[in-house]
């Protein structure tokens, strides 16, 4: 508090910016939708090949996932129907699928089965970014949504490059300093995630209501609290640049 | 461990302000996970969610029906309004952050007030969105409804706390006291 309630000098009269005077509100607006569309679209080309990292990463842990039947392996979606045990699997479920639906039928000449089949196998190739948990004994291979494990890499860029002070380069080194930081979080709701789809259900009765309402509640907000690890690893960094008690240099820079 | 305490000072400011977010982010969670307490807070707040989006939709459409959480249309997909669509997350991190960030007490409640506002209304804006997407590209939903707008919504709440955070707690010069906490 200042004594005798005494005001803060005022800022002489100047014309012009002042170089470290901050952007408008509209420049704020139009910086952030410019980030966070490279971000969507940074993230549309490396999908792929980062959700591979993160499978390659992931499975180096599967030993610490706590469960009786132990996952032996994981496997992107987009790579079942070349997989030599569990793409014959998939070959049978998209004959199944395709004749449910009513696209294939018992008189279709063989050539057009065929060609049915390849297509709608192309199309999990292009679209599908799901994980495959691969168990250890035969038995259903549960999914994961592997983009809710990598989505929040949008997230994380946008704010790293839209919301911290500084030149790009400053921002770009700040981005990759916390990056180790998402990798792990990433790793670690990835192995969540395996222990949750292979875990035995609790046996009727053994589980109150509550603790079952919890657990419901935290696999609903998976979403969400993947994408809270990259709010705080940039609000840390944020804090660092331009925290509160920078804020009160005269060259702190603007956002 | 005398390095470990060497980057604990010279981080302490991000690290006091980034624990007291988490802190506060996850007990918000857990008040809310609290059967009861869910019942009371977070399920009446979706309800407005849904009662004011159904007012919104029925500015452009005929024949919106609400029913609890659900709006249907004839002819389109019901969408049930869920605790990920009601924005309820993104308002506790723009929640979480304000209260932890150190300012004065009316900037705060500004920042808390007017956050609440914002994105509340922006959410509105999702929910119709994607009840426009599941009407006429209902192929295009899930992606729309997990990854676009989930992604657009936390971004839109940090930027607005960068905002009051710059401008509106940070408009005076100094830094905060220890009382505006």
């Amino acid at each position: 508090m200042r004594a005798g309630g005494a005001r803060p000098l005022a800022a002489p009269a100047v014309s012009g910016r002042a170089p470290h005077a901050r952007p408008g509100l509209g420049r704020l607006a139009l910086r952030s939708v410019f980030w966070v569309a490279i971000s969507f679209a940074f993230w549309y080309l490396v999908r792929v090949s980062y959700l591979r990292i993160l499978v390659a990463i992931g499975s180096l842990f599967l030993g610490w996932v706590p469960v009786e039947a132990r996952p032996s392996g994981l496997l992107l979606e987009r790579d079942l129907p070349d997989h030599p045990v569990y793409g014959r699997g998939f070959d049978l479920h998209v004959r199944r699928t395709l004749a449910q639906k009513g696209a294939l039928s018992p008189q279709d000449p063989p050539a057009l089965v065929e060609a049915q089949v390849r297509a709608e196998k192309e199309r999990v190739r292009d679209e599908a970014l799901g994980v495959m948990v691969l168990p250890d004994r035969p038995g259903p291979t549960p999914r994961l949504k592997g983009m809710s494990l990598h989505f929040n890499l949008i997230i994380y860029l946008s704010l790293f490059f839209a919301g911290l002070p500084g030149s790009l380069l400053r921002r770009a080194r700040a981005a990759l300093g916390g990056f180790p930081f998402l990798l792990i979080f990433q790793v670690l709701f990835l192995e969540y995630s395996i222990w949750d789809s292979l875990r035995a259900p609790a046996a009727p009765g053994t589980q109150s209501e509550n603790v079952a309402f919890f657990e419901g509640r935290l696999r609903d907000v998976y979403v969400f609290l993947v994408s809270l690890v990259p709010v705080l690893i940039w609000l840390f960094h944020r804090v660092r640049l331009a925290g509160p008690s920078k804020q009160a240099a005269p060259n702190a820079d603007s956002v | 461990m005398q390095r470990l305490l060497r980057v604990f000072r010279a981080h302490r400011e991000s690290l006091q302000i980034c624990g007291l977010f988490g802190g506060i982010i996850a007990a918000f969670f857990l008040i809310t996970s609290i059967k009861p307490v869910y019942e009371v807070t977070v399920a009446p707040f979706t309800a407005v969610v849904a009662w004011v989006s159904t007012r919104f939709l029925e500015m452009g459409f005929d024949g919106v029906v609400r029913q609890g959480t659900i709006i249907r249309i004839e002819g389109g997909t019901p969408l049930d309004i869920k605790d990920e669509c009601n924005g309820i997350y993104a308002t506790f991190i723009f929640l979480a952050a304000t209260l932890a960030y150190p300012a004065r007490l009316v900037p705060k409640l500004i920042g808390l007030g007017g956050g609440f506002l914002a994105i509340f209304l922006v959410n509105q804006v999702r929910v119709v969105t994607l009840f426009v997407i599941a009407k006429n590209w209902p192929s295009l939903m899930e992606d729309f409804h997990i990854f676009v707008w989930q992604t657009v919504v936390v971004i839109f709440a940090v930027l607005l706390w960068l905002f009051w955070a710059d401008r509106i707690a940070g408009r005076r010069s100094g830094p905060a006291t220890p009382e505006g906490k």
